[in-house]
């Protein structure tokens, strides 16, 4: 029976990637291509990672991220001043998609904490998502529908 | 700018989610959920249970995020300090005798929901965007109807039907904008 995120994880190198330097839209794009691509590997992911020319991971991006960013995008056309309309989604419609992306540190922990401590860490900040470190280096992510397999191991 | 979708287009039939009962326990949701995954095709079911009361009404929602509630709880029972209150150790008592049910962790249906059907879609944007829910049960005429998800939500707004604001703002289409404005006034 698996007890370990090593052993749940979905390994970091499965998981879709983009460059921090591509526009905003470039990442929305990825983000829903991967979620059609639905196969019998379940591997419905809710997010893509970020990664700077040195190719060290630096962000994620969820897709509830992205649909705020959108709102914001919306919100700017329907103000009365078209100019400023026309201005505002410029600027952020050219911004790279290292702007809008969730820094690491707020969903990571360790590949040697425990289901449950795991658990109770999602749950607390929210996530749908964890990314799992060892050595302060990605090697992984675990969803929740992951943990969800193994909460009878730890009720 | 986004346009006015129907919302009807959006929300998926209550028909596509399994249900349970709000007196079940907590281990037979899991295994409801568990089925919920595959049900309709393997591994493209919902993540999201209806729970109804002993007159087969809807009266909550059960996700994923619910039953981990129950780690959360079996965590406070291990708690000194929570267990050092009189009012803690009752409610442990009565945890084990009646064992954790469905709807100490379900979230009521109409904690968080659409009543109107004519919403435009980024006033469904900005209701997901505040509420942070995954899932959103809609009601027409005060019937429940199905249940709007975020996911969804997401992938049709990115439709380029429908998404087309990003693509305008472009330096060059922004400039001819700015000339056939500025002809206009002449």
């Amino acid at each position: 029976m698996k007890n370990n995120l090593r052993e749940i994880m979905i390994p970091f190198d499965q998981y879709p990637i983009i460059s921090e330097d591509v526009l905003f839209e470039e990442a929305v794009n990825l983000l829903a291509e991967v979620f059609i691509a639905r196969d019998s590997s379940w591997h419905n992911y809710g997010a893509v990672f970020t990664i700077n020319s040195s190719a060290e991971v630096t962000g994620i991006l969820t897709f509830r991220k992205a649909l705020k960013v959108m709102e914001y995008l919306n919100y700017s056309n329907n103000r009365n001043n078209l100019l400023r309309a026309w201005i505002t989604k410029f600027k952020l419609g050219n911004l790279k998609v290292k702007n809008f992306t969730r820094p690491l540190k707020k969903c990571q922990v360790n590949i040697d904490t425990n289901l449950e401590e795991a658990i109770t860490f999602a749950l607390q900040r929210n996530l749908n998502s964890l990314v799992i470190t060892r050595d302060h280096k990605v090697v992984g992510v675990i969803r929740l529908i992951d943990l969800f397999w193994y909460i009878e191991n730890v009720l | 700018m986004f346009s006015s979708y129907q919302l009807e287009d959006l929300v998926t039939p209550r028909d596509c989610f399994l249900t349970i009962y709000e007196d079940n326990s907590i281990y037979q949701a899991i295994k409801t959920m568990k089925e919920s995954f595959h049900f309709g095709a393997a591994w493209q079911g919902k993540q999201v249970l209806i729970v109804l009361n002993n007159q087969d009404q809807p009266v909550g929602l059960l996700t994923l995020k619910s039953l981990f509630k129950a780690v959360g709880i079996k965590k406070l029972e291990e708690d000194t300090n929570f267990k050092s209150e009189y009012v803690s150790w009752y409610f442990i008592h009565k945890s084990h005798q009646e064992g954790l049910a469905v709807k100490k962790l379900m979230r009521p249906i109409k904690a968080y929901s659409i009543n109107c059907l004519n919403l435009a879609i980024y006033k469904l944007v900005s209701l997901f965007n505040k509420a942070d829910f995954n899932y959103l049960p809609v009601f027409n005429n005060g019937q429940f109807i199905g249940i709007l998800e975020r996911e969804i939500l997401f992938y049709k707004i990115k439709d380029k039907q429908n998404y087309p604001i990003i693509k305008q703002a472009q330096p060059l289409r922004l400039f001819k904008y700015i000339r056939a404005f500025a002809s206009s006034v002449r």
